[in-house]
This record gives C-alpha cells, sequence and structure tokens, in this order.
C-alpha cells in the first residue's frame, strides 16, 4: 500500500484525472491505473466525486447562457465575487461607517485615535471607509486617516482587519519599524509578547515590509509570514483554510487547538484571562484539541485534568495548577 | 481499506453519469455549512479529510437516500468519530458537540431554489473569482464547449498546460460552491477558499 497522501494532494490528483477525462476518453490502461487510484483509499473517491459534481454544475453554466441570451457575453469577464461574504460584510459595515461619518465628522481630523481592549475583552471597530477592526485581548492600536492613506499601529495585541478596497489610501498597519499594506484584503496580525510577530492573511495579498531599507515581500491568501525583530527574512509558509479559521477562532471568542501541548493551550488561556493556568512541567507535553470559549478556564482546566488524568488544585493566588498525579512519574 | 458499492450493473458506481447530478443537486450546496459544522467541532482534524470521506460514504448510499443533508451529516459524524480513534491526541470536547448538527433548519433546500438568473449569476462569480488564464481556459471550455485541442490552440497554450488549468478552475469552483450557501445566509466570517498549492 502506498502512503498516505494529504488531502490537498488528493484533491489535485482527483482534479489532474478529472481534467483528462474531460479532455478525451481515457485508454483502458487509464482507466484502470483510475479504477485503482480510486479503490485505495476513500478519499480518493470522495474527492474525485466532489470535483466531478463541481465539473456538472459548470457544465450548466453554458447551457443557461445559451437559455438567457440578455446576459453579458462570455468572453467578457462577469462581476467579480458578486457572492463574496467579506464584500457583505463589508458592504453593511460600509453603510454603518457612512452614518457615522457624516452625523458627527469625527474622522475628519487626522489626529490619531486611539482604541484598546483589556485582558479578555474582544472588540470590533468599524471605521468610517468600512474597513474593520477586531482586537483581541489585550491590545492597543490607533488609526490615523488622512489624505495620503490609512495607518494602523498595532503597539501590542492581535488585530484582524477587515480592508475596504481604496486604491489612492492604502491601508498600511506598523508593527514597531514593520509595515503590512494592503488593498482591500483580510488579514490578522499577531504582536503580543517576545516571540515573532505573525501576519495571517485570509483573503487577497499583503505587502510585508520588514524595516526600513528592506525590500518588500508578498504574503497570499492562506499563507502565514513570521517576522522576528531585526531578524533575518520573514519566513513564508502555506496554511490550510482550517489553519485560517483556527487563528481567528477569537473574533467568535473562543479558542480552537488542534494538537498543541498542554503548555501551549495554558498560554493561549493566560492571554484572556487574568486568572492564570499553569502547567506543571510533568504534564506540559500532552496534546489537547477541542475549541473552548476564552472565558472558561476552569472549564478547560477540568476537563484536560479529567481526560488526562492530572490533578488540578487552586492555588492561594487564585490560579489553577494542573499537575501528573503524585506517585506517578 | 473498504470498497465501495459497485460491479453491478456494469462498472463502479462513478461510471453512471447521475451521480454527479445527485451530488450537484443535492449535497454539493450543504458542503460549506457541513464544514462550518466542522470547523466548530473538529477543528483539530483536516476538515478536508473529512469531507473526501464523506463524499465517498455516500456514494456507496447512492440511491438510497432520502434526505441528502442529514444522511451527509451523519456520515461526516462518523467519520470524525473513526479519524478521532486513529488519532493520538486526546479530544476533550464531548463527542456529544458532535451531535448539535443543524439537522432540522433548511432541510432540504439545497439549489433547488436557485433557478435561471440567479444560478447563471452564481456560475459567473465562480468563474469571475479564477485567476486570469484559468479563466480563459475554463470559459471556452465549459461555456463555449470548445474541445481541449482548439482551446490550446486559440490561446497559444500546450493540451497538458490547458488541462492543467482545468484542473485548477475545477478545484477552486468546487471550493467556490462549498462556500455560497454561507455567504447567501450572511453566515461567519468564514470566506471561499482559495485553492492551496501542494505542499512541498
Amino acid at each position: 500500500m502506498t502512503a498516505r497522501l494529504s488531502s490537498i494532494d488528493v484533491n489535485e490528483i482527483a482534479g489532474d484525472w478529472l481534467a483528462r477525462e474531460d479532455a478525451r476518453p481515457l485508454t483502458a490502461d487509464e482507466r484502470g491505473e483510475l479504477d485503482a487510484w480510486l479503490a485505495v483509499d476513500d478519499r480518493h473517491l470522495g474527492a474525485y466525486l466532489r470535483l466531478r459534481a463541481a465539473s456538472r454544475r459548470l457544465d450548466r453554466l453554458g447551457a443557461l447562457k445559451t437559455d438567457q441570451p440578455q446576459t453579458t457575453p462570455a468572453t467578457e469577464p462577469p462581476p467579480r465575487r458578486a457572492f463574496f461574504p467579506v464584500n457583505r460584510r463589508l458592504a453593511a459595515a460600509l453603510a454603518i461607517g457612512a452614518v457615522f461619518a457624516s452625523g458627527l465628522g469625527v474622522w475628519a481630523s487626522a489626529q490619531p485615535r486611539s482604541y484598546h481592549t483589556s485582558v479578555g475583552e474582544m472588540r470590533r471597530v468599524t471605521l468610517r471607509d468600512g474597513s474593520v477592526l477586531e482586537l483581541n485581548t489585550n491590545t492597543v492600536l490607533k488609526v490615523a486617516y488622512t489624505s495620503e492613506g490609512r495607518d494602523v499601529w498595532l503597539e501590542r495585541g492581535e488585530g484582524n482587519f477587515i480592508v475596504a478596497k481604496d486604491k489612492l489610501h492604502p491601508f498600511v498597519v506598523h508593527v514597531g519599524d514593520a509595515t503590512f499594506t494592503a488593498v482591500g484584503t483580510v488579514f490578522s496580525v499577531r504582536a503580543d509578547h517576545a516571540g515573532p510577530v505573525r501576519l495571517t492573511v485570509s483573503e487577497g495579498v499583503v505587502s510585508l515590509k520588514a524595516a526600513p531599507p528592506a525590500r518588500p515581500c508578498y504574503v497570499a491568501a492562506l499563507q502565514e509570514a513570521s517576522l522576528q525583530p531585526k531578524g533575518p527574512a520573514p519566513q513564508i509558509q502555506t496554511v490550510s483554510f482550517t489553519d485560517v479559521n483556527r487563528r481567528l477562532a477569537w473574533t467568535d471568542g473562543r479558542i480552537a487547538l488542534a494538537g498543541e501541548t498542554l503548555g501551549q493551550a495554558a498560554e493561549e488561556f493566560n492571554r484572556y484571562n487574568d486568572r492564570k493556568l499553569v502547567i506543571a512541567p510533568a504534564a506540559a507535553s500532552a496534546r489537547v484539541g477541542g475549541v473552548f470559549r476564552t472565558s472558561e478556564v476552569s472549564t478547560f482546566a477540568r476537563t484536560a485534568a479529567a481526560s488526562l488524568h492530572l490533578v488540578m488544585s487552586n492555588q492561594p493566588d487564585g490560579d489553577i495548577l494542573l499537575d501528573v498525579e503524585s506517585g506517578a512519574s | 481499506m473498504r470498497t465501495y458499492a459497485c460491479a453491478r450493473e456494469g462498472g463502479p458506481i462513478y461510471e453512471r453519469g447521475e451521480i454527479d447530478d445527485w451530488f450537484a443537486r443535492h449535497v454539493l450546496p450543504h458542503e460549506g455549512d457541513l464544514r462550518r459544522w466542522l470547523s466548530r467541532f473538529a477543528s483539530d482534524l483536516d476538515i478536508d479529510d473529512i469531507v473526501q470521506e464523506t463524499y465517498a460514504g455516500m456514494a456507496r448510499h447512492y440511491g438510497q437516500v432520502r434526505e441528502p443533508r442529514a444522511f451527509m451529516f451523519a456520515v461526516a459524524r462518523n467519520a470524525v468519530i473513526a479519524t478521532l480513534k486513529q488519532k493520538r491526541i486526546v479530544r476533550i470536547v464531548a463527542i456529544a458537540d458532535l451531535d448539535s448538527f443543524p439537522l432540522v433548519d433548511g432541510a432540504e433546500t439545497s439549489e433547488q431554489s436557485l433557478v435561471g438568473r440567479e444560478e447563471l449569476e452564481m456560475l459567473q462569480a465562480a468563474i469571475a473569482d479564477l485567476p486570469d488564464r484559468c479563466r480563459e481556459v475554463l470559459t471556452l471550455r465549459k461555456i463555449e464547449g470548445l474541445p481541449q485541442r482548439e482551446v490550446a490552440a486559440r490561446l497559444g497554450l500546450s493540451e497538458s498546460t490547458v488541462e492543467k488549468h482545468v484542473s485548477a478552475g475545477i478545484r477552486r469552483c468546487a471550493d467556490w460552491f462549498a462556500s455560497v450557501r454561507e455567504a447567501v445566509q450572511g453566515g461567519a466570517s468564514a470566506s471561499p477558499q482559495t485553492p492551496r498549492k501542494r505542499k512541498p
């Protein structure tokens, strides 16, 4: 039996088979090869059938086109992203932003405005152009809109930025000397404690400039870049849609764990709560998964203790300690 | 390793063209909801794996399924449980969470409600979201219905390049379709998947 392929590779191979079938009838040898490939793993068959369904659906487009001659000719690119959910959100945000802008005129000033969240707090701010800032726990950022552009300084913490398109006014997030520049895109930047600054792009492209005089590099949707302060060039890696969702679980008030160590999980909870979770070194390397509310640290501790056979105790200062059972090594 | 229900009435189930229609009409439109549910309750697993397993599981019961949406969630749930058993990660969210899937709401609506112009717009939007070359290829292949050879000649590409674009285009469109229902409902912040590169 061959090694198990990743779901991405499975999907790609399934797509290649489908494209070949679409072009011409398969030879008997190819047919046999495809049948064997489909039989070896359920996921192969599933991916293949799923893409066939999508292809069938696209075939409908040709049929509908002929039914409805009043629509734009096929060679002309149709309007982009009519159903894009983020754009829907943007449209709503834009409407709200416009009301505030006309009513109050607050944003006419170029004076930076500051937003912050305390530990455990999350906040969503709609700016006058319809862009949305989502602030995670313990975050400080400043915003200045001028005739030149839209600048945000992330001084501490983590923000997710849903940027309204405006080519004339670049949207730039500054972290120290580094800049992240977007035109109509969704991305988040995390800059807490001593670790690297992490950029996650959900949609579009972000131009990252480590510090002058560094040259910009481009980070696209479903990529992540980490940047060491004063370190070498940013590291860029591809991430899955699921990873991006997990990174953004906080916008739902949740923490999504996927096999992190208990120590890492505690660090994550401790970002959101004054009541800290302390893990004894002997217990810190157990791996955990699941989705939790950011505020429910004691629920997490209780369930982790129960499923990993740990002892949970309350410390005099209110912190929670998880340790291996005494007598165990 | 399991085998798929096949070898009756001439060949594997996937050789019977009507199954593509069934998946396109009754399964694909619910994939966005399924993924959203999975990312809530099985975020520690590879959701694409589960989705692929789900399609295969459904194909095995093709022709016997009355409520494709409900069945899809049930098959996915079983795939999640099976995968959890194989993994060494200790799962500390109760399996009971998995029973909270949205069976009742929006039961069997699927894309039957999408007709004519609406469906046309959706398909156009899916195609519009493709990179330029990929969009040209798919437009000529799928809308104009030109043979591959002619598409290649017209765009000055090799046939194998055209094939690559068709493959990538269909994959992207599948992801696009899988995300649309969520958009229609104005659901959570997830945006449609863009295609991924093969891992190095």
